[in-house]
């Protein structure tokens, strides 16, 4: 009897777990304030990679994801650990990275002025293989605020 | 009793003495000038394909509660209450795949009323999603009392905004964690077919030459969309929504879409870099298809909305 107690009891919170609010992670919420001006949040990517081993792919995290023509989408990214690298691929090329060699740059924010709606890859890795941990954040960007705000 | 409790305690420490010996060993007797750096290889191209059984589960962003608002926003196209769904409509729904449809159609009537503002006409929306999202299981995600406040306060669009995609992200996600796909897939098809009637709808008064293109781009969203719906086409009621997308479909078979091939241009803008697609496409679509379009899109969305 006190089994079959304990049971529903963890039935019970199990259950009632399930409509407590859960908020937005601070950790988002904060870089969501750093997304710059005139960004309009879509979405967030939390990405947690380990580092690469000698010979093997570099780990990444990639996510199908339709973007529309005529849109300019920015991403940013709040690193915990590591320094995120986004690439944007569509069905055959890449369009986009945030590295840049020649320079040995990175940049965080970075756009993308889209003019053909359909699938892209968003592919993140880790500078240099490292491990990483970063919130990314994909905004829309309204485009005359933004020509407003570089004045 | 005691005895015992010791020896696993003691079990435990040697465990983790050993594993710790193990690591210092492994350090050690790596070279001290081993390269470690590791090139990114870059993906194969069969792996950037998102196959049409993939796309189900995988791709995002199909549709968007503020995309198509926040660009007419952008291009000052004045609000107009005309273009919204009825949130008192919900006693006409009963089953949770009826739900899940009206969820998204209000939801992106709440990122329209949001992007311009209108927060007080808001409100009623809200209270009818939050029904929904209890009905549905995914209430968790929605803090209504938090939103009312958001929406009643001035100075807070920008966070209203946020909460209101970011919980469309959560209680998206959350239908596909828990197996529920289905609604998922409905939830999004509601949104996007709102959204094409808002831009439809705002063509027809404006006819400004970017909501042509808004309109005229559904067309591949479409056909991405009918591969998801399809998975569950089972349903009796997502076969309703098939058959009604496909008529919208037919009107889209009649607009061409041609790319011109470029390379993506570079420009860094106040330390920001910003890449330009250089891969244009082009929307041939005539008045009497777009004419077709606007009219088919408004009665699907009519019938499929109790309208």
């Amino acid at each position: 009897m006190k089994a079959i107690n304990k049971i529903l009891l963890i039935l019970l919170f199990i259950g009632s777990t399930a409509f407590i609010q859960q908020d937005t992670p601070p950790d988002v919420l904060a870089c969501v304030e750093e997304s710059g001006p005139a960004a309009v949040y879509l979405r967030d990517f939390r990405v947690e990679l380990p580092a690469a081993k000698p010979g093997e792919k570099t780990p990444m995290f990639r996510k199908a994801m339709v973007l529309r023509g005529n849109n300019l989408y920015r991403f940013n990214f709040c690193n915990a650990k590591g320094e995120a690298v986004i690439r944007i691929y569509d069905s055959s090329n890449m369009m986009l990275t945030s590295y840049d060699p020649s320079k040995s740059k990175y940049y965080n924010p970075v756009q993308f002025l889209c003019r053909k709606t359909g699938p892209y890859n968003i592919v993140i890795t880790f500078k240099d293989g490292e491990a990483g941990e970063a919130i990314g954040i994909m905004s829309h960007v309204k485009i005359s605020e933004s020509r407003r705000s570089a004045r | 009793m005691c005895d015992l409790i010791i020896l696993i305690y003691m079990i435990r420490y040697t465990a983790f003495l050993f594993a710790g010996l193990l690591l210092l060993s492994a350090c050690s007797n790596r070279p001290k000038n081993e390269d470690l750096s590791v090139d990114f290889v870059e993906p194969e191209l069969d792996e950037l394909v998102v196959s049409d059984e993939a796309m189900t589960e995988v791709i995002e962003n199909i549709a968007s509660p503020l995309e198509v608002a926040s660009l007419l926003s952008d291009l000052d196209v004045p609000f107009s209450v005309a273009y919204l769904s009825d949130p008192d409509n919900m006693s006409s729904y009963s089953t949770n795949l009826e739900m899940a449809y009206f969820l998204g159609a209000l939801s992106s009537d709440l990122g329209y009323l949001n992007m311009y503002n209108k927060t007080g006409t808001a409100i009623n929306y809200l209270s009818t999603i939050n029904k929904l999202t209890d009905a549905l299981d995914i209430g968790q995600f929605f803090d209504f009392i938090k939103m009312k406040r958001l929406a009643t306060s001035e100075n807070s669009l920008d966070s209203l905004l946020f909460t209101s995609m970011n919980s469309f992200n959560r209680m998206n996600s959350h239908l596909k964690q828990t197996n529920r796909s289905n609604l998922s897939a409905l939830m999004v098809s509601g949104v996007w077919i709102e959204g094409l009637y808002l831009a439809t709808q705002v063509y027809e008064k404006t006819e400004l030459e970017q909501v042509r293109d808004v309109v005229g781009q559904q067309k591949h969203i479409l056909n991405d969309l009918l591969i998801i719906l399809e998975s569950y086409e089972k349903d009796d009621y997502v076969q309703q929504i098939i058959e009604g997308y496909k008529k919208i479909k037919a009107q889209f078979d009649e607009v061409t879409i041609t790319y011109e091939i470029g390379e993506p241009e570079t420009v860094e803008v106040d330390g920001m870099l910003m890449v330009i697609q250089a891969e244009s496409s082009t929307i041939e679509m005539d008045a009497v298809t777009l004419s077709n379009i606007i009219d088919i899109t408004e009665e699907i969305r009519n019938k499929h909305l109790n309208i």
